[in-house]
């Protein structure tokens, strides 16, 4: 495979996952704040606490979901670092790859230091 | 943390204020974030360090919605964005730990003061001038007006196509580290994405044409903020309630915003980029004098 059709390649799966990741996240923020501007609920706190979150987005807490689809905004670019190593991976580009990881090292450090 | 009740925030305003600076923000190859902080403290009264965390969430979006767009196009520097983020990421991660620490009244001058700066070098920046080449009877003698005649003449024979302009040598990596690392520290301080250091680094020191540049900012920076935004998280500065509805705004402004410049001609990006903030720098600096009285 050229090195254009690599490139071109890996810019369609990183378009990919924005495109995958960005959409479903707004889909259930907008949802969401339909739903609790419908229910008039008194008080919106901040993000409910981390144990309690998955319970509440079972329950269909619009607040849960809405926090849900702030993860997955979060989440989205990590996800399009882990494409782009993937696909250096199968090209063979070490330096890439290495490149790739380092940053996901640092990202993971940062969600880390977030739910503690 | 305060809770902040439902009919406390102006749903609609903060929506408005996301498109916006959506719209604006990929234009500009910026996330937003210097259109939404000051706008989410002036006209929703909301403390700044809530303004910033919700910013640089509704940056997440605006950048990875423009990001779609311009990385199809084959416009984004996917390797050269991964290595500058390197150091990109430690920075937000080290200005966001701060910001958590300093007062509203610095951070406000602090946003000023980087905004004028970013006004000037915009302002101040030369076209790369590639080799001349006669294309359709046009002739292009920068790499800017090169990509708008590829654009519009896509079965022309040309002498490079958009993915060798895209990989074209890069200029001074060290210097685009550096400046990445300090794009960094001030997205995680302000609630910025970056990107209004990072184009003028990529275009002014690396030398890349400016919309390479800003594709490239786009995808950055969605990378950026994410690692900024953690920190606000851990801290509990984010409300759904707030990033919501600009999260909605944000993306839906970023959509049209990524359509529009499609159309636009690399000089009437770069002045309208240094016009815009200016105005917002005015905004800020005048907001501080206000409450300083």
């Amino acid at each position: 495979m050229e090195a254009g059709d690599k490139e071109r390649r890996l810019s369609n799966l990183v378009s990919l996952v924005l495109k995958l990741g960005i959409s479903i996240s707004v889909v259930l923020v907008g949802v969401s704040l339909i739903l609790l501007i419908a229910t008039g609920q008194g008080k919106a706190t901040a993000i409910p606490p981390a144990d309690q979150l998955v319970s509440r987005v079972l329950r269909l807490d619009p607040l849960a979901i809405i926090t849900l689809g702030i993860l997955i905004i979060l989440l989205t670019p990590c996800l399009q670092v882990i494409v782009a190593a993937v696909n250096f991976i199968i090209n063979r580009e070490k330096l890439y790859l290495t490149i790739s990881l380092t940053l996901l090292l640092f990202l993971t450090f940062s969600f880390i230091l977030a739910f503690t | 943390m305060q809770s902040i009740a439902l009919d406390e925030v102006n749903l609609w305003l903060t929506g408005g204020i996301g498109f916006a600076a959506g719209l604006l923000g990929s234009m500009l190859g910026i996330g937003g974030g210097f259109f939404m902080v000051p706008l989410l403290t002036l006209a929703l009264r909301l403390p700044i360090h809530i303004a910033i965390a919700s910013s640089l969430v509704a940056i997440v979006v605006t950048s990875s919605t423009a990001a779609i767009t311009y990385t199809k196009a084959g416009l984004t520097n996917i390797k050269l964005g991964m290595l500058l983020e390197t150091v990109t990421v430690p920075g937000a991660i080290i200005g966001a730990l701060v910001a958590v620490i300093l007062a509203p009244t610095i951070l406000s001058i602090t946003f000023g003061v980087v905004l004028i700066y970013a006004a000037y070098s915009m302002i101040a920046s030369r076209p790369r001038v590639a080799d001349a080449i006669l294309l359709k009877g046009n002739v292009a003698e920068t790499d800017d007006a090169y990509i708008d005649i590829l654009s519009r003449h896509e079965d022309c024979q040309c002498k490079r196509n958009i993915s060798q302009i895209t990989g074209c040598t890069i200029n001074h990596v060290p210097q685009g580290l550096a400046a990445s690392f300090m794009a960094g520290i001030f997205s995680g301080l302000l609630g910025i994405g970056g990107g209004t250091i990072k184009v003028p680094a990529m275009t002014l020191i690396m030398k890349l044409p400016i919309k390479i540049a800003i594709a490239t900012s786009s995808f950055m920076v969605g990378i950026t903020a994410t690692a900024g935004a953690l920190i606000y998280f851990y801290h509990g500065y984010i409300y759904p309630i707030i990033v919501a509805p600009l999260i909605i705004g944000a993306f839906l402004g970023a959509k049209l915003g990524s359509e529009l410049t499609q159309r636009a001609t690399g000089t009437l990006l770069r002045y309208t980029f240094a016009a815009v903030i200016s105005i917002i720098a005015v905004l800020m600096l005048l907001q501080c004098t206000i409450q300083s009285q």
